[in-house]
């Protein structure tokens, strides 16, 4: 099972394209391997943010390992395949 | 800015330096190099909040993990543990870790905003400090959206009335450049000298926005308590009791009549001797005298242990372990920087409540001060402070030159502590030795002494079995 997690916020200026990006991540690698997905407002879940040491906008975690910055779904795609 | 009303740090010798403590809602930036004392300083200011002046606290660490901070500070008696179980401290873990990669140049930091607004509020934090800010350059790469960050964080801080304290390592400019000019209100500096085997660490506070505070360098040290700071003793009045007539005897009745009975109570005499003209004796026997009139003694060597005293005293006739046993009287060994010195020899003497203190000798402090305009200040403030109790004091001093006719007493180096004893001291005395027909011959003489009819003759004198006597004048 795969933990992906992005951590956002609704007024990010990167909001919208990184969501878009994450999504098509999300289909990618559903063709190889059972997932769970998970977003998460770090202003309405600080908590979380603290407990996963998030701090920059946006974080994409996948099976533990952090990618800051604007997520590009062909390069989380290739990091994912490399990692597996 | 409306000006804000100080609140106490808790840190007592900087509350004493910031004359107060610090304006509430502002931050202070702590700037260091490693192993200055930053982090120490960051946590007691967490603590002595939480613990004395009732305000909780948030540490936002971006250098070690929470834990090991926990750990470390147990030895200082902090249990931040339990701080943490009753909710009053909370921390932000920001320490660095490996299991990131920066993927693209477009993010903003602002969950770190977001965890200590939430912290703040969910314990009702009123200070927060930020350990090691700095690193924040070495985890990301975009140092425009670092600031903006820095800003932001000051500004929520400054806005929900909080105060707080920000680290950074002395060497990274552009970031205190940043820091300063745009976030705090006031710097302090900490650093770490090493002269002749010593750490001497000091700390400066360099500017408090729209508040006063006491300037220049004061030493510290980091002990079991923690950070204790040194400040200058500020006296408040300047006595002098010397009117009351009263006199401090030796019990050597040609010397004490020479002296017109004795020493004056709560003056403070020079005594000049070179090594081997009996200082010790003369001294031992001051003390000694004290302890039979019930007046207590404190001796205080720069450079001797107890040994030496010891067996002259018992040479004497008296058993310094009693009276140390009775608290009567002290013998300490010290070589401790100025600024520290006087709140040892202060405490000692109230310790013991010393009437008769012996300081041998004073030319001994000066090779071992970093500072020595610092020296000039221990010396003021400690013969000030003596005189304020009216206690009666012997301080010793090596003469530059063994000449009887030479009359200066100091080398050029010595100038500082050449002005001081001309002015400070009720009275000089001289112990000198010198050569006549194949024989050491002593004299003694007082060169000075205020507030008394004393003899102006030279003495010749002798140091025996029994103590320091004059020899008997042939008329």
């Amino acid at each position: 099972m795969t933990n992906i997690l992005l951590f956002t916020k609704k007024n990010l200026i990167y909001f919208a394209t990184g969501i878009d990006e994450f999504k098509r991540i999300v289909v990618s690698l559903s063709s190889l391997q059972p997932y769970e997905i998970q977003v998460i407002d770090v202003e309405k879940n600080p908590e979380l943010a603290e407990t996963y040491h998030i701090d920059a906008l946006p974080t994409l975690i996948i099976n533990n390992k952090k990618y800051i910055g604007k997520p590009d779904a062909e390069m989380a795609i290739k990091i994912f395949k490399d990692n597996i | 800015m409306q000006s804000s009303e100080k609140i106490k740090t808790g840190i007592e010798g900087l509350d004493v330096l910031l004359k107060g403590g610090l304006p509430s809602g502002r931050g202070v930036l702590l700037i260091g190099g490693p192993g200055t004392g930053k982090t120490v300083m960051l946590t007691e200011f967490i603590y002595r909040g939480i613990t004395k002046v009732n305000q909780n606290g948030v540490f936002v660490t971006f250098e070690e993990r929470p834990w090991d901070i926990i750990q470390n500070m147990t030895s200082f008696g902090w249990d931040l543990a339990k701080l943490v179980k009753q909710k009053k401290l909370s921390f932000i873990d920001a320490s660095p870790r490996i299991d990131y990669e920066e993927i693209s140049y477009h993010y903003e930091l602002t969950p770190l905003l977001e965890r200590i607004k939430y912290a703040v509020k969910n314990i009702g934090a009123k200070r927060v400090v930020i350990d090691g800010i700095g690193h924040l350059f070495d985890k990301f790469t975009n140092k425009k959206i670092i600031r903006e960050i820095i800003y932001a964080i000051s500004d929520e801080l400054k806005k929900m009335d909080v105060s707080f304290m920000i680290s950074a390592e002395q060497l990274m400019n552009s970031l205190i450049y940043t820091v300063e000019e745009y976030v705090s209100d006031g710097v302090i500096n900490m650093t770490s000298e090493t002269f002749q085997n010593q750490t001497v660490r000091s700390i400066e506070i360099i500017k408090v926005r729209g508040s006063s505070y006491i300037d220049g360098k004061t030493t510290f040290e980091i002990n079991q308590n923690g950070l204790t700071i040194f400040p200058k003793i500020q006296l408040k009045e300047f006595l002098n009791k010397l009117e009351n007539n009263n006199r401090c005897e030796f019990g050597i009745p040609e010397l004490d009549e020479a002296l017109g009975g004795g020493l004056p109570e709560g003056s403070i005499t020079v005594l000049i001797g070179e090594t081997g003209t009996g200082r010790t004796t003369l001294t031992n026997q001051f003390i000694g005298e004290g302890l039979k009139k019930k007046q207590n003694g404190l001796y205080i060597s720069f450079k001797d242990n107890i040994k030496g005293f010891e067996k002259v005293s018992r040479r004497l006739g008296w058993d310094i372990q009693k009276h140390i046993k009775n608290k009567q009287f002290k013998f300490i060994t010290t070589n401790e920087y100025p600024d520290k010195l006087v709140y040892t020899i202060t405490d000692e003497i109230k310790k013991i409540n010393a009437k008769r203190v012996v300081i041998d000798s004073i030319d001994f402090i000066d090779p071992i001060s970093l500072y020595p305009h610092k020296v000039a200040d221990f010396y003021l403030t400690i013969m000030q402070w003596l005189k304020n109790q009216g206690i009666t004091c012997i301080m010793t001093i090596m003469p530059a030159k063994n000449d009887i006719e030479d009359d200066i007493l100091f080398t050029d180096k010595e100038v500082p502590l050449r002005r001081i004893i001309n002015a400070m001291p009720d009275g000089i005395i001289r112990l000198q030795y010198y050569k006549n027909n194949n024989q050491i011959e002593k004299k003694f003489n007082i060169i000075k002494m205020r507030h008394n009819d004393h003899q102006k003759k030279f003495f010749n004198y002798n140091v025996d079995q029994k103590g320091f006597h004059f020899e008997r004048t042939k008329k």
